[in-house]
């Protein structure tokens, strides 16, 4: 049996070790920062009188890399030229028939966050081009309403500068966004309090401008897999003698995600062109994984997810499912936690990965005190149990669609999230809670309680950590490991933690003596 | 190797015997998971001891079906106390003690209507005591504690748990009831632990789930040296017990009863823990002293 367990323990690590060293060079590396390959699809019907569109390309800085792929669009005449550090293509052409443009690059970003302190100090404007100071038709930084404004947020000419950035940037946070397509000026924006990301980079702009710190706007995509038309933009401030960046729509506060990529500088739209024709565009997004270590893999999971034909959450919740069941495992063999249902912590925390974490809390708590206080009324009519239960399902049901229109009209969290709770096994754990309290007492019902959001909190911790999921998904024989580590657990009978602390009371050394003799 | 590590390192020390250990080394070693049933059900256990001739409280009936409530209601008006239980019930949960008074069933000091009575047995048959599975009701005697138990708490029944390895009486403790525990001696449910030295069966040391006491808590009645009647007698029933069943590690309940002696009331495949705390000792110490097991 041993054998059998440290076997099943240890091949899989072989096997994983044989894969990434059989790898090519290239694969090497489970995470590194992100590569995505980006497509512009541009579609044009009906241009018999010529057509020319402007784009942009990104360029190449320290947390991004841009290398542009063979573009292979058909009778067209592309030209590409460098104005005020943007970098611009155009393409031109007339056709009877439709004609589809398309340029792909691949780029690879990082996440940046710059460190701004209390004492920096107000950037000269010395050097600085004209342009990232002064006002213009849409951002309108010498308005008596900027200015009163600035007076509202108690922006005073001795403001440090990270306090002006630090009001003006909340102050444009807490403006609701809206997906208005119109051209939104800064004062509109103000005015409205309620714009697009457009409107509010030029708001944040013109603040900051109004401020003496020079201020621009940039745009360009959020690489989230998939297709979509948005592009996004926002704000870089020069301050400690570098272009900083700040989104006061998805509230990056002199950072960048690594999925933001930068396209052009300057208040400009990502595609220009003429009219006449029919014009359609998308952005095609799509990761690139270098670490599938492809090479004698028993079961290539990335092939399946990359071809679309399986979503990734299914395998995620099966691959995962067990490693869970293990840390329940040994939370519960190891330590002596007590839990309600032996895997529900597993569950919850896939629940909670999707609602996040304090709304799954919430709504989950809310649930349990929901059916406790019922299972009162239906214990003293002396409702029979499987009847109870029924009731009780119905119950969490009605809630759980009361609470997801909820959700939906307040956009507090993704409604859908809601159904990643099953509703059948929530039934389960409020019963069993109330039975708890009926049985025992609400002070012991209340700590298994916390035990189990313990042990559900230490779940969701490990099993959203991308490095585990991606290494899951590349090297699903783990599983075989798990496994193992399963029947070890099964054979260990050491004394739990908490058997420590409940034993641990009386007098050890007069049982030392005792068991010596 | 990594076993023997943690074994040695862990779990040595003071003799105490953890839950896991107990599951692992003693009852999936010792016990056959298909013989747990003479255990787990009460009715199979009571078939063993009234066929070995083995003194048990008296069943007055056994329900198996819903139809059969309301009739073997009838039957039972001549006791004037029973206890109703769940067959295959844990822990002390779903047992009630009923008396009559003045033609009036009470549970305790409260009044209870026979609708009440019916939908509790009803629960019983559903299974809501036992996991999900259905199960029967037993409805038996109420026991009369003898009055040395009594002396120390007069309400509730105070039982007394033997450990038995290879049918070698480990470790006893008697359990009483307190006002907190609502006459059940369970130790979770806020029952006293006492240990009981198993040659003289003098009770030791009280245990009240969180420190050790000298005196009852509701009583105030000195618990330490008193002797338990029948000692040798209940001794002698606990080995003949675990010699009828297959089962080589297990706890017995025993009461008291002031007419009867010793009678046993259960046979547990997984006796607790706690009782080490009461005896202030390891079992896998004593097991190393008896050689038992």
């Amino acid at each position: 049996m041993k054998i059998f367990t440290y076997s099943l323990i240890i091949i899989p690590f072989i096997w994983i070790g044989f894969r990434v060293t059989s790898a090519e060079e290239t694969e090497k590396s489970i995470i590194s920062s992100k590569k995505y390959r980006v497509t512009y699809e541009f579609n044009i019907e009906n241009s018999e009188s010529g057509y020319r569109v402007t784009s942009f390309l990104p360029q190449n800085s320290f947390r991004q890399s841009v290398q542009l792929q063979k573009n292979d669009t058909l009778s067209a005449d592309i030209q590409t030229e460098k104005i005020r550090g943007n970098s611009l293509i155009t393409w031109k052409g007339n056709s009877r028939s439709d004609t589809t443009i398309t340029l792909s690059f691949e780029v690879k970003t990082s996440s940046v966050k710059y460190q701004i302190t209390d004492q920096l100090a107000k950037p000269s404007l010395a050097g600085i081009h004209p342009e990232f100071t002064i006002p213009s038709d849409i951002i309108q930084s010498t308005s008596s309403k900027i200015k009163a404004l600035n007076k509202d947020l108690g922006i005073s000419s001795d403001s440090s500068v990270m306090d002006i950035i630090r009001k003006s940037f909340n102050f444009v946070l807490d403006i609701p966004s809206s997906s208005i397509s119109d051209l939104t000026d800064a004062l509109t924006c103000l005015q409205d309090r309620e714009c697009s990301c457009n409107g509010k980079s030029r708001l944040l702009v013109a603040m900051l401008r109004h401020n003496n710190i020079p201020a621009r706007m940039v745009g360009g995509l959020i690489l989230n897999e998939g297709s979509k038309r948005t592009s996004h933009a926002w704000v870089e401030a020069y301050i400690g003698k570098q272009w900083v960046p700040f989104d006061a729509l998805n509230d990056h506060f002199a950072s960048l995600p690594a999925y933001y990529l930068k396209i052009y500088e300057g208040d400009e739209f990502l595609i220009t062109r003429n009219t006449g024709y029919q014009f359609d565009y998308m952005y095609h997004i799509k990761e690139i994984r270098k670490n599938d270590y492809k090479s004698s893999s028993l079961l290539n999971i990335w092939e399946m997810i990359d071809s679309g034909a399986v979503p990734k959450k299914p395998f995620l919740l099966l691959l995962l499912l067990p490693l869970g069941a293990l840390i329940v495992g040994i939370f519960k063999n190891v330590i002596g936690l007590q839990t309600y249902g032996v895997f529900l912590p597993v569950l919850l925390a896939f629940a909670f990965i999707e609602m996040g974490a304090t709304q799954g809390l919430l709504f989950f708590t809310s649930i349990v005190v929901c059916i406790s206080l019922m299972s009162f009324p239906l214990d003293k009519w002396g409702i029979l149990h499987t009847p109870k239960m029924i009731v009780m399902l119905i119950t969490v049901a009605i809630y759980s669609l009361v609470c997801m229109n909820i959700f939906f009209k307040t956009g507090w969290v993704d409604p859908y999230s809601t159904l990643m709770f099953p509703v059948i096994i929530l039934t389960m754990i409020a019963e069993k809670f109330a039975r708890k309290i009926d049985e025992d007492s609400v002070k012991e019902a209340l700590s298994i309680y916390g035990q189990t959001l313990l042990v559900t909190m230490c779940c969701m911790w490990i099993l959203s950590a991308e490095i585990i999921q991606h290494f899951f998904i590349t090297f699903p024989e783990i599983l075989c490991s798990l496994a193992g580590f399963g029947l070890l657990l099964g054979k260990w009978i050491g004394l739990r933690v908490t058997e420590y602390a409940r034993f641990g009371n009386f007098d050890t050394k007069k049982i030392e003596a005792s068991h010596v003799k | 190797m990594l076993s023997k590590f943690f074994s040695s390192r862990l779990s040595m020390p003071n003799g105490i015997l953890g839950i896991n250990e107990r599951n692992c080394s003693l009852i999936y070693e010792l016990n056959n998971r298909k013989d747990y049933k003479f255990a787990d059900d009460k009715l199979l256990t009571k078939q063993v001891l009234e066929g070995n001739g083995l003194a048990c409280p008296k069943t007055f009936a056994v329900i198996h079906h819903i139809g059969n409530i309301e009739r073997t209601w009838e039957s039972l008006q001549a006791n004037d106390s029973i206890v109703i239980k769940p067959a295959m019930g844990s822990g002390g949960n779903g047992i009630k003690i009923l008396r009559r008074k003045n033609n009036q069933w009470f549970q305790g000091k409260n009044p209870v209507s026979e609708d009440q009575i019916f939908s509790h047995i009803a629960n019983i048959l559903f299974g809501i005591y036992s996991f999900g599975d259905t199960d029967k009701a037993i409805i038996e005697e109420l026991i009369l504690p003898h009055a040395t138990l009594t002396n120390i708490y007069e309400h509730g029944v105070a039982d007394i748990r033997v450990i038995l390895c290879n049918q070698k009486p480990l470790m006893a403790m008697l359990r009483l009831p307190t006002s907190e525990s609502d006459g059940k001696a369970n130790l979770h449910q806020g029952g006293l632990g006492v240990g009981i030295d198993l040659q003289t069966g003098k009770l030791t040391h009280t245990y009240d789930g969180k420190s050790y006491i000298e005196h009852h808590p509701d009583s105030g009645a000195k618990i330490r040296d008193i002797q338990i009647p029948d000692w040798q007698d209940l001794m002698e029933l606990s080995v003949k017990v675990a010699r009828s069943f297959p089962l080589n590690y297990l706890g017995i309940d025993i009461v008291i009863d002031k007419n009867k002696g010793p009678l046993v009331l259960e046979v547990n495949v997984r006796p607790g823990l706690g009782i080490q705390m009461a005896n202030k000792k390891g079992l896998k110490a004593t097991l190393t002293e008896f050689a038992a097991c």
